[in-house]
């Protein structure tokens, strides 16, 4: 058994950590082109590669790729690794050009190759849950809800690097778009149109600092979605949801989901205050940076090694994003970044 | 030199607060003013608090200088926990871990800066960290500190990836150079005492780790986390009590003050009667 990272950056980092407790380091490789980088995995007794290739002819039997590289080289990376058969855990976005994305999801799909998404915001307790009260419809019908994701990720004038430059990937709605994007169909199901997109500047010539955008569910609800990534008021990246439900007003962030019920809510008062207990997080084998992150991966591997490694079982079965999810966040990026003038 | 039973944390200081989003926004505006800090850290001196433990955010360099130039809260203890990481995440995914960690070191002298790259070249990364340590420390300069701690998301990743050395010899840099109580942060107790204790085999490290009655981030169970706080392995420092606020106060204290293995309680609050309340409660049980 053996896992390989793709990309020793911060994502990269993360996710070989969390997966060393969880299988044990010896079980897990690094790929990466940089010299220094695989020096230094190298004396944390970590096996390093410069390319994947290498790796897959030195290691072996490989049960799981994770590609956590720039998003330019996602696409031959998790090709090759789809075409050796190898399931792989994809950072999101899929890749920069929804042709590239379909065809990568033809090839898993033709090769039946397990593919997850990194949409880590689906094991988030409270989207979760908001994600069960509108598939069981205890609260009625979604009638329209207001998305927001925040933070400051940029706050000063720098338009030298590839974060600041939407071609190469940069960008609030190549940052953000696909986490919120992603969580908007989760929790509400697909997108039947998109009715209208804006784009602002606040620091980034090459790249939009904000977006916002309405569209339609295939249920009917209407959704509007802000990002922005020069939110200076914010500590970290925050995503807030206020959704209009036929029986209730229910407010969801990264931590808390607050349920405010409406007169005609046809509800007994013990579905009320169930509804209303605040949630505690589930648990998780070794935390790192927030249980999404190791729930994520806690699910990969059991799905890569069809064992389970999950110390909290009951929550969010079946909750990953898959590569076809990847794809139809692609499409909607496409489509907003056409809408607003940034291709 | 010991921890006294209570100690103030900073999350209130910095916006953090687990359970309301919006309560994490006000607040980071409100102490976004060095006056709002001090206040509060009076608050806390009043009510018998002599230890303070801090992020090593920009935000306290202004405190700190008021409070050496004021000469306020003799007898007031200091604990930086490093390093504030997402003044380092940002820059990371944009140029890499280890510009990163060069840019900062600029800070120190020349001289040790290169000492350190020329060990890390061998594979020796302990000199890069003896000099994160000191740039991180250079803001609690003049006043008295108790301890320095690993945060959570640095000593989890050393422990993910298995660093033992590394961490051993931060453990002993900060104990015989420094002469400080060296300690870590951890979301992850009974693997850490495993690994500390277990594996490296350091006696009693401090370790500062969730404990509360709801069983609020204790991984990978309550039970577990419960059974290692009392393995005697280690001194702990029981943090998240309160669990955000989200459970009954008075009877969330109760839970950790009757517990086995807890020798002291860090929380944070910015308002004035829980301050008192809550530390009446810890020093006079």
């Amino acid at each position: 058994m053996n896992f390989v990272i793709v990309g020793g950056g911060k994502m990269g980092l993360s996710h070989l950590a969390i997966i060393s407790r969880i299988i044990g380091s010896d079980s897990v490789t690094l790929c990466d082109s940089s010299w220094s980088t695989r020096f230094i995995f190298k004396k944390f007794k970590y096996k390093a590669f410069s390319s994947l290739d290498d790796a897959f002819n030195s290691v072996t039997p490989i049960s799981g790729v994770v590609v956590a590289t720039p998003t330019p080289y996602h696409y031959a990376i998790a090709k090759s690794s789809i075409l050796n058969s190898i399931p792989c855990f994809i950072e999101k976005p899929l890749t920069l050009d929804v042709c590239k994305s379909r065809e990568l999801a033809d090839l898993a799909k033709q090769k039946n190759v397990y593919t997850q998404m990194g949409f880590v915001m689906r094991f988030v307790a409270s989207f979760n849950r908001l994600h069960s009260l509108v598939e069981t419809g205890v609260l009625g019908k979604v009638c329209s809800y207001i998305a927001r994701m925040g933070g400051n990720v940029i706050t000063k004038s720098d338009n030298s690097g590839w974060r600041t430059n939407f071609a190469a990937g940069g960008g609030c709605l190549n940052e953000y778009g696909p986490h919120l994007i992603d969580l908007c169909r989760f929790v509400f199901g697909g997108i039947h149109e998109l009715r209208s997109a804006t784009k602002g500047h606040v620091y980034s010539k090459r790249a939009d600092d904000m977006c916002d955008f309405t569209w339609a569910h295939d249920s009917g609800c209407v959704g509007e979605v802000s990002l922005n990534w020069c939110d200076t008021s914010k500590r970290k990246s925050v995503i807030e949801f206020e959704v209009e439900f036929e029986h209730a007003r229910v407010t969801a962030d990264n931590s808390a989901l607050k349920v405010v019920f409406k007169s005609s809510a046809p509800l007994t008062s013990e579905q009320m205050n169930n509804l209303s207990t605040p949630d505690v997080p589930p648990k998780v084998g070794f935390y790192l940076r927030g249980e999404e992150f190791s729930l994520q991966l806690e699910t990969f591997l059991e799905n890569c090694l069809n064992k389970s490694f999950r110390v909290d079982p009951d929550f969010g079965i079946g909750n990953q994003a898959l590569i076809q999810d990847g794809v139809e966040v692609d499409i909607l990026i496409d489509s907003i970044a056409k809408k607003v003038g940034l291709q | 030199m010991n921890f006294g039973k209570v100690i103030l944390g900073d999350n209130q200081f910095l916006g953090v607060n687990h359970a309301d989003q919006s309560k994490a926004t006000a607040l980071n505006k409100k102490f976004s003013d060095c006056d709002a800090i001090i206040e509060v850290l009076g608050w806390a001196y009043e009510a018998g608090i002599r230890d303070f433990m801090f992020t090593t955010h920009e935000r306290f360099y202004a405190v700190f200088e008021e409070i050496l130039r004021s000469r306020l809260f003799p007898e007031m203890y200091y604990t930086p926990c490093l390093p504030y990481a997402h003044k380092y995440a940002n820059a990371m995914a944009e140029k890499g871990a280890i510009s990163v960690v060069l840019d900062n070191l600029r800070e120190t002298s020349k001289l040790s800066v290169l000492m350190a790259t020329s060990k890390a070249l061998i594979g020796d990364f302990s000199g890069l960290m003896r000099l994160l340590v000191q740039v991180e420390l250079l803001m609690t300069k003049g006043l008295p500190v108790r301890g320095v701690f690993l945060q959570n998301i640095l000593f989890d990743l050393l422990l993910g990836l298995n660093a033992t050395l590394l961490l051993e010899k931060y453990h002993r840099y900060v104990s015989e150079d420094l002469g400080l109580i060296p300690g870590f942060i951890t979301m992850n107790h009974p693997t850490a005492v495993q690994v500390l204790c277990d594996e490296i085999g350091i006696t009693n490290p401090w370790l500062c780790s969730n404990y509360n009655v709801g069983g609020f981030r204790t991984n990978p169970s309550q039970s577990e986390v419960v059974n290692s706080f009392a393995s005697g392995k280690s001194r702990n420092i029981a943090m998240s009590v309160f669990a955000s606020g989200a459970l009954d106060g008075s009877l969330s204290l109760d839970y950790v003050l009757d517990s086995q293995g807890v020798d002291a309680i860090l929380f944070g609050s910015s308002r004035r009667e829980n301050i008192e309340k809550n530390t009446r409660k810890i020093l006079d049980h």
